[in-house]
């Protein structure tokens, strides 16, 4: 809309005028702080949006890292039944044959060669499978 | 100022014709739309994590299922060793020719192990 002159003070905002507000720019100012205020308001309801966004995520992060460490406690677990515990029982074996352990102990050689020959049978197993 | 161009003032403050609404309405759109891109990014950050740590997890756990029968062998070969050699202090002031006729014969016998596939 055209804005209408209101009086010779009011025309222009220049250098020939005699000071004072240009109700025009006044109307804008106003306009601006209007919508402003209406945009910082929706900006703040997109902040708690973000918030809840991350809550989530660290929930779900904190969750995940939780079952990744069950899931290395098992593996530990899995590792120590599996093949330390042996490996131990082969060398007490060896030890109790005195000055015969280095003899003896080939036995924990061949559970050690069993071992790593079972673990790549496995793997190339599930490769095999997988694939 | 006269009573008309005051009414024409309080039209033009009043109308909300300074007021570009339509794009008010798009700026708070495009602020919808940048927290749905947000949580869209997000939800593929925490896959990918999710991805990244069960593979690294996998690798991880796989190397210490083939390096375990290894270390843990050498530890008990170690501790054999260690018993056979404290062992020997039975022989008494001959431990030292023993423990020298023992690594003789274990060189002879590597030697002989090797001799076979020359």
């Amino acid at each position: 809309m055209p804005r209408q002159p209101v009086g010779p003070d009011e025309t222009s905002g220049s250098d020939g005028d005699s000071g004072g507000l240009v109700e025009s720019r006044v109307r804008e100012i106003v306009a601006g702080m209007f919508v402003g205020g209406i945009l910082s308001v929706v900006g703040m309801f997109a902040g708690f949006g973000i918030d809840i966004v991350d809550t989530v995520r660290s929930s779900l992060t904190s969750a995940g890292s939780g079952i990744a460490s069950e899931a290395a406690s098992i593996g530990d677990l899995f590792v120590d039944v599996v093949i330390v515990t042996p490996l131990e029982g082969a060398g007490d074996l060896a030890v109790s044959t005195w000055i015969f352990a280095p003899i003896s102990s080939a036995l924990v050689f061949a559970l050690v060669a069993a071992m790593s020959a079972g673990i790549i049978y496995g793997t190339w197993r599930l490769v095999v499978i997988v694939t | 100022m006269s009573g008309a161009e005051t009414g024409d003032l309080e039209d033009e403050y009043t109308d909300g014709g300074s007021v570009a609404w339509g794009k008010v309405a798009g700026g708070i759109a495009g602020i919808g739309l940048s927290v749905i891109g947000y949580t869209y990014a997000s939800g593929i950050g925490l896959v990918r994590d999710g991805a990244t740590a069960f593979v690294d997890g996998l690798g991880s756990f796989y190397a210490t299922v083939v390096s375990t029968p290894f270390t843990a062998g050498a530890e008990q070969f170690d501790r054999a060793a260690q018993t056979a050699a404290d062992g020997l202090a039975v022989f008494g002031p001959a431990a030292f020719p023993v423990s020298v006729l023992i690594a003789v014969a274990m060189m002879l016998l590597l030697l002989w192990g090797v001799d076979r596939y020359a």
